[in-house]
């Protein structure tokens, strides 16, 4: 016998009821929804499609940035120095000084990323 | 494709369904078609119109995915649909399933045959579990054939935990003394 608080699904009872409510053809079915469903896709409103992608993508790209941040923090303790981010602009500033612009564009050599970054930045 | 949608988790077809892929969306119905049409049926004990009930849930759920929590099962979400397409659809024909099936348990002779046996089974189950009251009818098919937990079929329907739990037991103690009566009487006519 069982309990009301029984956890458990009671099979003496569920899987005579399985077969009982259980209806054949189920292809059939899948097919008739799966042609009722095209009208739908039609009409499915535009852009639909990324709202859902993008709410999905958000829990990714924090957890990513999370991942990053920490391994960001975890490489500078292995370093001996906790990065910040002045000792993170300071050798771009340091470059930015020795190359001004007028030098820069002077220059035959074809200039570094960084330091154009920071030229463009304001550095 | 096919091989990638078949390993997919539902959740993930959700999305994807929802972003207009036919493909995922069909995956989804092969996994809950049966399961649906199941509900749908205790709920109108009529197989077309448990059909009828399960396609318009499947189309209403497409049509909703967008709203549906990714971070939740989807089984209970689509569930409540069905349940709630087909109870719709039983209110609007006014179904007089009570009515249809009050069973006469000595009227049908299933004879002697095993097969014939086991139709007249079912078919008595079903009179049974027409005759819950169907707050109860879902609880016992959700619980003890679909295999949710109290917590899950809550959401389903709506109320209380506590509320399943009793709706499940006094549902299973129905369906129990009707079956045993029916039993009986099959001893006494062989």
């Amino acid at each position: 016998m069982t309990s009301p608080f029984d956890h458990q699904a009671d099979h003496e009872i569920g899987d005579p009821l399985r077969e009982a409510l259980t209806m054949g053809d189920e292809a059939a079915f899948v097919r008739r929804v799966k042609a009722s469903a095209e009208v739908l896709f039609g009409e499915l409103p535009q852009g639909q499609w990324w709202s859902v992608l993008g709410s999905w993508a958000r829990p990714g790209l924090v957890a990513a940035a999370g991942i990053a941040a920490a391994a960001l923090f975890w490489t500078g303790m292995q370093a001996g120095t906790v990065l910040t981010p002045a000792s993170l602009a300071n050798p771009i500033v340091e470059s930015a000084e020795e190359l001004s612009l007028p030098v820069w564009l002077a220059d035959q050599t074809a200039p570094d990323v960084d330091v154009v970054l920071a030229l463009a930045a304001g550095f | 494709m096919s091989v990638r949608t078949s390993d997919m988790q539902d959740a993930e077809l959700a999305a994807l369904a929802a972003a207009g892929d036919r493909e995922a969306f069909g995956k989804l119905v092969e996994r809950y078609a049966a399961q649906a049409r199941r509900v749908a049926r205790s709920i109108l004990n009529n197989e077309d119109d448990a059909d009828d009930a399960a396609q318009d849930a499947f189309l209403a759920a497409l049509r909703y995915l967008g709203r549906y929590d990714a971070d939740r099962p989807f089984g209970p979400w689509l569930m409540r649909i069905v349940a709630n397409q087909a109870s719709d659809r039983r209110r609007r024909r006014k179904v007089r399933t009570a009515e249809e099936v009050t069973p006469d348990i000595r009227s049908k002779d299933p004879g002697p045959d095993v097969q014939t046996d086991r139709v007249a089974f079912g078919e008595q189950l079903r009179k049974a579990l027409a005759e819950l009251p169907e707050r109860q009818r879902k609880a016992v098919v959700l619980f003890d054939v679909e295999g949710y937990s109290h917590r899950e079929i809550a959401e389903v329907l709506d109320v209380p935990e506590g509320t399943v739990r009793s709706d499940v037991f006094h549902g299973r103690r129905a369906l129990r003394e009707k079956l045993e009566a029916w039993k009986g009487w099959r001893e006494e006519v062989r």
